[in-house]
Order: C-alpha cells, then structure tokens, then sequence
C-alpha cells in the first residue's frame, strides 16, 4: 500500500514533466522509469538485495516497500502520462489566460483533471505489489511474508486441497479489489455531477 | 475598452518570460524524486550487482574480494550455463512468435469492430492482469497433473490407460508464457490497429478492393509497429521469466532467472549468480534498445 502511494506520487509528477515540458535527456529519463517493467524482476530483486547486504541494511518492511516501489513505478507513470496527453493543454492554458497563476492552475485544474488517472494508477499499482513473487522473494523475511510468497511454498509441497482453496481466496479478492474501487468510484463521481 | 484588455496579454507575455526562466528550476523540482528514486533503487542495486559479479566466491558462501572476469570465463565455457541462455533464447523466440500471432486475431476484432460491448469485451482481456499470476501458473498444475482434468478426461474417454505426463517439460513452459503475455501482447497491436482511419478502408472498399486485400495491404502493414513492439515485449519478458519454469519446467530446461535465483538462493555463489544477471542484463539491454527505436519509428510513423 505504501508502495503505490510512493509510486503514484513519484511516477505522477514525473510524468507530468515529461508531458507538459520538453528539456535535454527526457527521452533517456522516459526510458529509465520504464526499465523496471521490462528488466526480469528477479534481477532486480537480486540487485536490490545485494545493495542492501553491501550496507549492512537488514531485510525488513522498508526494503520491500522500497522494492515494490520501484516495481510499481513504470505503472502508476504510465497511466498518469497518457491521460495527460490525451487532455491536451487547453484547460490549464484557460486557467492561466483567465489570470489564475501556476500553482492555482495545478491544484483547481490540473490535479482534479487527474483525479481518475491518479486512482487508476493507485490501484494498479496495489495490483501489482500485492501480487509480486519473483523479486519479492529475496527480500521477504518470516515476518514480511505476502501471500504470492505463502502460496508458492505451499505449491511445493505438491496439490492439496489447501493450496486451492488459498489460489481461490486470492482470484477473488485480486478480481473484487478493482471491480469494487471502479464501481465505488462511478458512484462518487455520478454523485458529485448530481450536486 | 480596448484599455481593459490591453494588459491581459502584456501581464501574461511577462508571466511566461518569468515562467521560462522558473524552467529549468520547475523541471528539475518536478524530476528530482524520480531520479533519485531511480538513482538509488535502480542504479546504484545494479552497479553493486556488477562489482559484486567481477569478486570470486570463497569457502562457505564468503566473497573473496579481489577483481576477476573468472566468473564470465566459467559462464562463457561450461555448456551447462551456456544451455541455459540459449534455452532462455529458444523459449523466448517461441512464445514471442506464438503469443503475437494469437494475440493479432482478438486484437484486430476489436480494433475493427463497432460492437457496443467492445469496451466490455476489451475489459475481458484485461482481466488476467487482475488475477494473482502464481495461481494462473499454478492452474496450469491442477489442469495438466498426473491426477489432473485433462488426464482425467482422457482416462474417463476411454483413450488412455496410463496418465500422460505433461508436466514438466519445454512445451508447457511456452504454453504457460504464451497464457501469461497473450494480454501483454494484444494491448499494442490493438492500440496501432484502432487508429487506422476509417476513411482508408472505405475508399479502399468503394475502389473495388476484396476484404481479404484490404486485410492484408493495408491493416497489416499499418498495424506493423504496434506487431513489432508487442514481440519485443512478449520476449524479454518471457526470457526473464521465473515463476513459469520454475513451477511447470523440468530441471533440464532451466532458465537464467532460474539460475540466478538458484545461485542467491540455494547455492550461495552470489558473485557467480551477478555475473549471470549482468550476462541477461546485456541481453536485455539490446532487446530493449530496439523497443525504443521501434517506439521512435511508431511515433514518426502516426506524424
């Protein structure tokens, strides 16, 4: 959970700049945020926990949330990207036109403008970490254990009924999780047009 | 009148001469989390990983620290580590083909079709996003086990007497990747298949051309680059892949994840284990550095 609000925030603003501005080595930055999603997670699990032994840093909650974290960001930046190239620039050049100054334009125009995108992009991200195994395991200790990690030592000791029952607990709650959020969140928003 | 607005664009043509001298400030504000995020958790892991792959490996798990290619040398000489990438390599280019010509048939219903339930049925592929990956892997143990469904079904048919063993081998690994990516796959060639403009296959329709030519000379060349970034994708992501061989493959098929994670986490010979992240990670790197051509070509492309 954690993980996905730094990933949101992280990911949002640097999405943000790469949409609305243009400066040197935007494309490398892009490519950069990106790598995450495509290099194997167990590379990048392995590296994280080679850093972390390299400083005496124990394996605990703050390692892993700063792991899925880094998984989580290619995600929550993609989502708020290309809502913010879809938008166009209309409604915040408006706002600036109108007299609003640019702090003002980014809280009342461009962050509620967002408002879907920034959901969107939590809630993929908690998809995301919640389901994580391949990096996570290097990282987990007894106490941190999550459920991905729970199930595939179960699986090793061959197909019980116990493993099904646990795989079927989890489709559902990994399928109800954003079903529920999308309905809650229609809800809100027809409620919020009413008014 | 003309006094009133008169100011406007003057006090906003001094807002944005400010502005652009805020830029550079403003941009670097808005990038410092991320780079440093990305400095720290991306960067600096995978420098140490290469300055722990070039150390040796002592007795008992310890690591000798003195500068070596040793490790690149045993990779780059023992066919049992090098079997291991090109598996990765052959796995990789099968599912890759497999999974985007699969993916190309719902992807070009949907971006041709006009249906209302379009957007439910696009949801439809989206939805093993959704579902925990470990137990879709794990489904494919359940259906393709000794005591399995399908077995199961067979032996109920009549067909067979003794289970069939279909766990466990190269073939299952590319089914369960190809099962995995297929969502991965169809996302890009969708998005390049919608954006052709309907106007294009109408004039071709009224000039006389047949659905199938229409199909072939213009959908699929205009579709290319979204085809080439989902192959692109599909096979780094089934070359890095773990939970699949791991749980569906046979000790003989390993795979370079497999290996690391063997290294880190059975064998205890991390600087060996980096070495061979470092060796993915080159591969990788290539694979990637065409993804992002590709994307270039894609953007000049749609301009």
């Amino acid at each position: 959970m954690s993980a996905s609000v730094v990933a949101t925030c992280v990911g949002g603003l640097a999405a943000f700049a790469t949409a609305r501005l243009f400066f040197r080595g935007k494309g490398l930055l892009q490519a950069a945020v990106a790598a995450p999603m495509v290099i194997s997670k167990v590379i990048l699990g392995v590296s994280l926990l080679v850093l972390i032994v390299k400083f005496g840093v124990p394996r605990g909650f703050t390692s892993l949330i700063a792991l899925h974290a880094l998984l989580c960001l290619p995600f929550g930046y993609l989502v708020v990207w290309a809502r913010l190239v879809t938008a166009g620039r209309d409604y915040e050049e408006a706002a600036l036109t109108l007299g609003a100054n640019d702090l003002e334009t980014a809280f009342e125009i461009t962050i509620p403008l967002l408002g879907a995108a920034l959901t969107g992009s939590f809630l993929l991200c908690v998809t995301v970490s919640f389901d994580e195994f391949s990096a996570t395991q290097f990282l987990v200790i007894p106490q941190t254990q999550t459920m991905p990690i729970q199930i595939y030592s179960m699986i090793q000791t061959g197909v019980t009924p116990t493993v099904n029952v646990f795989a079927t607990v989890l489709t559902i709650v990994t399928i109800a999780i954003p079903l529920i959020a999308q309905l809650a969140f229609g809800a809100l928003h027809r409620a919020y047009l009413r008014r | 009148m003309s006094v009133a607005i008169a100011p406007r664009p003057l006090a906003l043509a001094t807002r944005f001469t400010t502005w652009a001298r805020l830029h550079r400030v403003g941009v670097l504000l808005l990038i410092a989390p991320v780079l440093s995020f990305l400095l720290l958790m991306l960067m600096l892991p995978l420098a140490s990983m290469v300055e722990l792959s070039l150390f040796k490996r002592g007795p008992a798990g310890t690591i000798v620290r003195e500068l070596s290619l040793i490790n690149y040398v045993t990779f780059l000489q023992e066919p049992v580590y090098l079997k291991v990438l090109i598996n990765s390599g052959i796995i990789g280019v099968l599912v890759c083909i497999i999974t985007v010509g699969l993916a190309y048939i719902p992807a070009a219903a949907l971006g041709l079709t006009r249906s209302r339930f379009k957007n439910i049925l696009f949801l439809l592929i989206l939805v093993p996003f959704w579902t925990s990956f470990i137990v879709r892997t794990y489904a494919w143990i359940v259906l393709l086990g000794t005591n399995g469904v399908v077995n199961g079904a067979l032996r109920a048919a009549g067909l067979i007497d003794t289970p069939l063993s279909l766990l466990y081998s190269r073939e299952t690994v590319v089914l369960g990747l190809v099962h995995a990516m297929l969502p991965f796959a169809v996302v890009p060639i969708y998005a390049s298949i919608e954006r052709i403009d309907e106007a294009i296959l109408e004039a071709a329709a009224t000039l006389g051309a047949r659905p199938w030519s229409i199909f072939t000379e213009i959908i699929i060349p205009i579709s290319l680059p979204g085809v080439i970034a989902a192959g692109i994708l599909v096979f780094i992501e089934a070359m890095g892949a773990f939970i699949t061989p791991q749980l569906l493959g046979s000790a003989n098929d390993m795979m370079i994840a497999q290996l690391v994670q063997e290294r880190f986490l059975a064998s205890f010979d991390w600087p060996f284990g980096s070495a061979v992240a470092v060796i993915y990670l080159v591969f990788t790197g290539v694979a990637f550095g065409a993804l992002i051509a590709v994307r270039k070509l894609v953007e000049r492309h749609v301009r």
